[in-house]
């Protein structure tokens, strides 16, 4: 029909179509409807064909033309899947750009060493368990010597301090004693620990604010003389970042007033140096409530400095809180902490760059 | 003309448009346009959209003609760009539309449906089909072409081109194989489907 076949194949289908008829006769159909498509003709071409055609090429849109030259700039449609990868390219590179930005910038981390000092020389100097391990009952006794010490050097009979709930850690006072006479180990380095604390120069709660050293204001860590080595390691700690420092005296409203008749003060040298989770189940039992609404206080902070995408360096009821804060985060920081307790708002001495990381010590004064 | 020779026409004209002879373009479009007006009209139906494909065809050509790297005949490449501007066309939102509004009043079957559009024998007429049972032999030969033109147009897409192309634009199949991108066995098959569901159709009518 198309002449499509010759020679052998040819004259096979000849000769098939010469016997059988119905295919004669599809075969005739078929040639018909070709006979009748050819005859279909042509129609013709408008006389203004070719000027149409011109001023259709002129006459293209300026939408038109925009299209034409962004997504075919070589005159050749750009595929489907290509403008889809390049797309996903570049939403992938500005996500990446934009989500360093929303993300707390990654902090310096401080050697651990130096990070580890306060918390890892609590029990080797004030109860020299440096040899011999110290019950956790014995550290608590350490520190109850300390309070009374404290409370000596204020002016105040001990039993002004302790309320009537507290009275069990007398018993404990006494076998303190001999732990700290009788012991073997026990050595001149905890006469250090046993010093009172130097407080600040000025110091009044609840009523104005906090005053504090120049230094201090300065966001300096301080050296007092006759602070333990655990403390100096801590300021030379704070010192050796090179990042902004700054200090904040946290003042804490009364927790409960009918309870908090012997004073908070007493229930913070009572306290556990060290709140780590481990210390705190075993410690809670032993704990008056004053230490406990502290324990509380530091609880929150951290937790608060866990919020503010913070970091907390060392963790201290008797040092405070030492925390890395994020600049970005520095002020809601701020905010947020001012619902815990009244503090005088540290002053910088330089803006800070939203990249800066804040080297923050807190001390809870209840 | 043989193909050669025509070839070689070709190539020389696209060589002058290319070097900035504009009426070189001109020559082209004079040499095809009657070609490419009829295969746009066999392929949509209309005549009016048929003329509107055409000259889409020949401004994608003048845009795209240094792009041509002479691998193929001008003719053959020419052709692929009109069946795929009349495929695109015939598959757009806008044009399926307005063949089903024109439609509306019509059964759908062939010989009964009303065509607005203007015929190729007269561009400035309406034409309504007669729907009367007419015997084939008092057919005019003018309702013949409509008809057959209809049942071109009743086959797949796919079918209609093959057909078209060898049937009414007596191309061969290599070229057929070459403009639509396809294996001559898938030629030889759409042609063949298309002639027997033509076949099939005209049976009653013709």
């Amino acid at each position: 029909m198309d002449g499509m076949i010759n020679g052998k194949k040819r004259e096979k289908v000849e000769e098939h179509l010469a016997s059988c008829h119905s295919c004669t006769e599809e075969l005739k159909a078929l040639r018909e409807v070709r006979e009748n498509l050819e005859q279909l003709g042509e129609v013709d071409v408008p006389a203004n064909f070719l000027d149409m055609i011109h001023a259709r090429i002129e006459q293209e849109s300026p939408v038109r033309r925009l299209w034409r030259r962004l997504f075919t700039p070589t005159g050749r449609r750009i595929p489907l899947e290509l403008a889809a990868a390049v797309s996903m390219i570049v939403v992938v590179i500005l996500l990446l750009r934009v989500l360093p930005l929303t993300r707390p910038p990654r902090r310096e981390q401080i050697p651990i060493e130096l990070a580890e000092v306060p918390q890892k020389s609590e029990k080797e100097i004030d109860v020299d368990d440096s040899y011999a391990p110290v019950p956790e009952t014995d550290l608590l006794i350490k520190k109850k010597t300390e309070r009374e010490d404290k409370i000596e050097a204020v002016g105040k009979t001990p039993e002004s301090w302790i309320g009537p709930e507290s009275q069990g850690y007398q018993e404990f006072d006494d076998r303190s004693e001999q732990a700290v006479q009788s012991g073997p180990s026990v050595s001149p380095e905890p006469e250090v620990s046993l010093e009172p604390r130097a407080q600040p120069e000025s110091v009044t709660l609840f009523e104005t604010p906090i005053q504090l050293g120049d230094k201090e204001k300065a966001g300096l860590p301080t050296i007092k003389e006759g602070e333990s080595p655990e403390d100096i390691a801590h300021a030379l700690a704070l010192e050796a970042t090179g990042r902004p420092k700054l200090r904040i005296l946290l003042a804490l409203p009364p927790f409960d007033k009918n309870k908090a008749k012997s004073g908070d003060r007493v229930s913070v040298k009572q306290a556990p140096s060290s709140f780590r989770e481990s210390e705190r189940g075993s410690t809670d039992s032993l704990l008056d409530e004053g230490s406990r609404s502290l324990v509380s206080v530091y609880e929150r902070i951290e937790e608060l400095v866990g919020r503010s995408s913070g970091n907390v360096v060392s963790s201290h009821l008797d040092r405070g809180i030492t925390a890395e804060i994020p600049a970005m985060s520095y002020e809601q920081f701020l905010e947020e902490l001012s619902r815990i307790g009244r503090f005088e708002q540290p002053e910088l001495h330089e803006p800070l760059d939203p990249t800066d990381i804040i080297l923050l010590s807190i001390t809870v004064s209840p | 003309m043989s193909k050669e020779t025509e070839r070689a026409e070709d190539e020389r004209l696209i060589g002058n448009f290319l070097g900035g002879d504009s009426l070189a373009f001109d020559q082209l479009v004079l040499k095809y346009q009657k070609k490419v007006v009829n295969l746009c009209y066999r392929l949509m139906g209309e005549y009016d959209e048929a003329v509107d494909c055409a000259q889409e065809t020949f401004v994608k050509v003048y845009r795209s003609l240094e792009h041509f790297r002479f691998q193929s005949n001008f003719s053959t490449w020419l052709f692929r760009i009109t069946v795929n501007t009349c495929k695109n066309r015939l598959t757009s939102l806008k044009y399926r539309f307005h063949r089903r509004m024109i439609r509306l009043d019509g059964d759908g079957r062939l010989g009964r449906d009303v065509h607005l559009g203007r015929s190729a024998e007269n561009p400035g007429s309406i034409e309504i089909a007669n729907g009367s049972a007419s015997p084939s032999a008092a057919l005019e030969k003018k309702e013949i072409k409509e008809l057959l033109q209809r049942a071109i147009d009743s086959l797949p897409k796919t079918q209609r081109t093959a057909i078209v192309l060898r049937d009414v634009e007596s191309l061969s199949y290599e070229e057929i194989g070459r403009i639509l991108g396809l294996s001559l066995g898938t030629v030889k098959s759409r042609i063949a489907r298309a002639r027997e569901q033509l076949k099939s159709i005209l049976r009653g009518i013709l």
